[in-house]
C-alpha cells in the first residue's frame, strides 16, 4: 500500500539516486518507454479490432506478439465457450 | 461451480501481497485448499516448461496441476496457459469463470459486463477493450 501512495516526485527522486541518472534523463526514458507501450497497446488494439491486417501487425509489433495476441484471442473464445456449455 | 479450488502457497503469498487475500478467501470458504509444492517438483516443471517464461508461482500452478487431478487450472497468465494447454490441461481464464456465473444466473448481464471491462483493462493476454464486443457477441450467439 505504501509504494501506491508514493508520488511521481518521490520515485523520480529514488530512482535519480539509485540509477545516478539526472531526472531529465529519467524522464526521456520515462517517455521513451511510455510511449512504446502505448503504441504497443494501440496497435494490438487496432489489430484485434479488425482495423490492421495480420501483415501489418506483424510489421509493427514483431511475431512473438503477434503469436500472442492470436493465441489470446483463441484462449478467449475457448473460454466464452466454456462458461456457456461447459466445453 | 468447483468443489474445491486449490492454489500453491507462492499463489497465496502473491494474493497476499497485493492485499485481495482475504477477499479470496470470503468468496470460496471451505472450498479453498492451500498447498505447498515440493521445490523438486517446482525444479522438474521449470525444466520440463523453459520454453516458457514463468514466475515461481506460476511454476507451482503448473506443478500443482502436474500432480493434482483437478479438472481445470485457473489462470489469466498468458505464458502459463500455454504451457499448461500443451501439456494436454483444461485451462480457464477470468473470462469463463464470469460467463459461467452469468450462466448459472449468479452475474446479472451489467455486472458481467463491468466484469469484462476490468479483465480488459487489466489483462496481460494482449487483450484491448475493442475485443470486449467479439466476446458479447460470441456470448450472444451461443445463449440463442
Amino acid at each position: 500500500m505504501k509504494n501506491n501512495a508514493q508520488t511521481l516526485h518521490d520515485r523520480l527522486e529514488y530512482l535519480a539516486k539509485s540509477t545516478g541518472l539526472s531526472e531529465a534523463e529519467l524522464v526521456a526514458q520515462a517517455l521513451e518507454e511510455g510511449m512504446k507501450e502505448i503504441y504497443r497497446r494501440s496497435v494490438a488494439a487496432a489489430y484485434q479490432s479488425g482495423e490492421l491486417s495480420r501483415a501489418q501487425a506483424l510489421a509493427k509489433l514483431g511475431q512473438d506478439v503477434v503469436a500472442d495476441i492470436d493465441y489470446a484471442r483463441e484462449a478467449v473464445s475457448r473460454d466464452v465457450k466454456w462458461g456457456v456449455k461447459g466445453a | 461451480m468447483f468443489d474445491i479450488v486449490t492454489m500453491p502457497s507462492g499463489v497465496e503469498a502473491e494474493l497476499k501481497k497485493k492485499g485481495v487475500l482475504p477477499q479470496v478467501k470470503k468468496a470460496l470458504g471451505k472450498k479453498l485448499k492451500v498447498e505447498g509444492v515440493a521445490e523438486s517438483a517446482v525444479a522438474d516443471v521449470s525444466r520440463r516448461l523453459s520454453a516458457f517464461r514463468l514466475q515461481d508461482a506460476d511454476l507451482q500452478v503448473a506443478a500443482l496441476a502436474t500432480v493434482s487431478s483437478s479438472s481445470a487450472v485457473l489462470t489469466d497468465d498468458l505464458q502459463l496457459r500455454k504451457a499448461l494447454e500443451q501439456s494436454g490441461h483444461l485451462v480457464v481464464g477470468s473470462i469463463g469463470i464470469l460467463i459461467r456465473s452469468y450462466r448459472d444466473g449468479k452475474l446479472t448481464r451489467v455486472a458481467l459486463e463491468r466484469g469484462l471491462s476490468r479483465i480488459f483493462d487489466d489483462s496481460s493476454l494482449y487483450l484491448s477493450r475493442a475485443f470486449k464486443r467479439h466476446v458479447l457477441s460470441l456470448l450472444d450467439q451461443l445463449t440463442k
